[in-house]
């Protein structure tokens, strides 16, 4: 934030360097348009850019990028969904709208972009067994489908199926240990510190 | 409906009976909708690191710089004060990014070192110009110089810290604590080294590190071992432990293994920036073992007092600790 806050064109152009994809990535997970993401990152940057002198001496930048991508995307779903509702059409798209507008809502994005998300992420995926992580990365990262992973690897469809799915329920618990909620610190509590003998 | 089935759907790659089958599940209730949430995002977060056409991204790059060309620009006069100081020295509070763009922008104006000072109560995470990471905790210091004009990679380090440097076997990696040195080439480790800390540990997680010192042979560390260093005697051992308690506090998670109220009693004064008192000398003994979230001083507090038979009083900075 020091660095931003003096106006150097090249730490803006560094900082640009190191988020764009993962911004573009999530927008465009929720949006499933690149032209609307592309349009999204820009004024995502651009708001920091103008407000740079206005931030806090403290923000998490992470925190700051993510939350200005997340709202927007809201707002972007929300006048698309007004738009497609009265297009018999195009109600495919609509619904897939509403269940992008649900996810992004959901609370458990609220805090988890001032966390180390991605680091949880990597380490749920690092702890995969070999072979379901071999298939989640060709799937999420090379984007395959199921049956061109069930080809590359020789084993059947189903069995990628699970894979997926047990990866993404890891990945899912990971970033629900990092809630802040109450209930789950009660559980720690009760599990976590045992009970100290005297000296 | 199988999670498989979901997925398929999530994905793109079910058909229209599928399609069909997995909406009216969702429809069926606002748990179902949730779940269905929490299994996208799941998978959309899994996906952040994925790579864009390096085209697409340095030509949005570029239209957007080309978009605050058009905004009024005055002269960063700040540039010129910095390039007299020998010293950059930096107080930071949790940013990620802070460090790395300090010295690459900086070190570029002027060959002198840059400090970085991590307070009780904060913790920061540093890219170093080389692109190796440090994850500091509260009370820490680190200092460096250009990394480009010399052929070693060298930090002087206070504190407590956790390393991940990147490969460079024609650059090895130095990090003087002020006894001894730790040598480095390409690996992820921890050091706790602190000055009002009778005992120092560097703790090794992956990869090979060499620890120099005046008067001895050196000691090389493989995985999961870890050197112990008493300041007052010079005396060391070296040990092997299996489990997570040094890298867990990069996770947010505070472990104790083992250890007196009086010995971890500064480890939560430099997590959270308090001053502890012992109300009575009992309270000091008793030891606990355990793992917990650390992300706020009460819930740390309150699971303390509900695990032993300790009670606690806080006004304001600092907390008194007595048996009840």
């Amino acid at each position: 934030m020091f660095a931003l806050k003096l106006g150097d064109e090249s730490v803006f152009r560094e900082i640009m360097e190191q988020w764009y994809s993962r911004l573009f990535n999530f927008a465009n997970g929720y949006l499933n348009n690149r032209e609307n993401t592309k349009e999204i990152i820009q004024d995502v940057f651009l708001q920091l850019w103008n407000h740079r002198s206005r931030l806090a001496e403290n923000t998490s930048l992470n925190a700051y990028l993510f939350t200005l991508t997340r709202n927007r995307c809201i707002d972007r779903i929300r006048s698309e969904r007004r738009a497609l509702q009265f297009y018999s059409d195009r109600q495919e798209e609509y619904i897939h709208l509403t269940e992008n507008y649900n996810a992004l809502s959901d609370s458990i994005l609220d805090n988890i972009f001032a966390t180390e998300l991605q680091a949880e992420i990597d380490s749920a995926i690092a702890q995969l067994p070999d072979q379901c992580q071999k298939v989640f990365l060709l799937s999420r990262n090379k984007g395959l489908k199921n049956r061109e992973i069930s080809e590359t690897l020789s084993i059947s469809e189903k069995t990628v199926e699970s894979h997926i799915t047990k990866a993404l329920h890891a990945i899912r618990a990971a970033l629900e240990r990092k809630l802040p909620s109450a209930l789950i610190l009660i559980m720690i509590l009760k599990k976590a510190i045992a009970f100290p003998h005297k000296k | 409906m199988t999670n498989e089935l979901i997925f398929k759907y999530l994905s793109g790659q079910a058909n229209n009976k599928e399609k069909d089958e997995v909406r009216v599940w969702i429809a069926e209730s606002d748990a179902r909708k949730k779940e269905f949430s929490r299994i996208k995002n799941a998978w959309i977060l899994a996906g952040l690191d994925n790579e864009i056409d390096p085209e697409i991204k340095e030509k949005e790059i570029r239209r957007i710089l080309g978009k605050i060309h058009f905004s009024a620009k005055k002269r960063s006069l700040p540039f010129r004060i910095l390039k007299y100081a020998a010293v950059v020295t930096l107080i930071v509070g949790f940013s990620a990014t802070l460090g790395y763009f300090i010295s690459e922008w900086q070190i570029g104006q002027n060959p002198g070192y840059t400090e970085i000072i991590v307070p009780k109560g904060e913790q920061s995470r540093i890219v170093l110009p080389d692109g190796s990471r440090v994850l500091l905790n509260g009370d820490s210091y680190l200092k460096f110089a250009s990394f480009s004009h010399s052929k070693m990679r060298k930090v002087s380090f206070k504190g407590e810290g956790f390393f991940q440097i990147t490969h460079d076997s024609s650059h090895p990696f130095i990090v003087e604590t002020g006894d001894f040195n730790i040598k480095v080439l390409g690996t992820r480790f921890y050091v706790s080294s602190y000055p009002d800390d009778s005992i120092q540990t560097t703790y090794l997680e992956k990869g090979k590190v060499e620890i120099e010192m005046k008067e001895h042979n050196n000691i090389f560390l493989k995985p999961s071992e870890v050197f112990e260093y008493e300041k007052n005697s010079g005396k060391f051992q070296k040990l092997t432990i299996n489990d997570t308690r040094f890298t867990d506090w990069t996770k947010g998670i505070l472990t104790i293994k083992g250890k007196t109220f009086a010995e971890f009693s500064k480890t939560l004064e430099r997590r959270f920036n308090i001053d502890i008192i012992f109300g009575d000398s009992e309270v000091k003994n008793h030891v606990y073992t355990g793992s917990i979230k650390d992300e706020d001083l009460n819930s740390v507090l309150e699971a303390i007092k509900f695990a032993s038979s300790i009670n606690y009083k806080r006004n304001g900075r600092t907390v008194t600790f007595y048996s009840k």
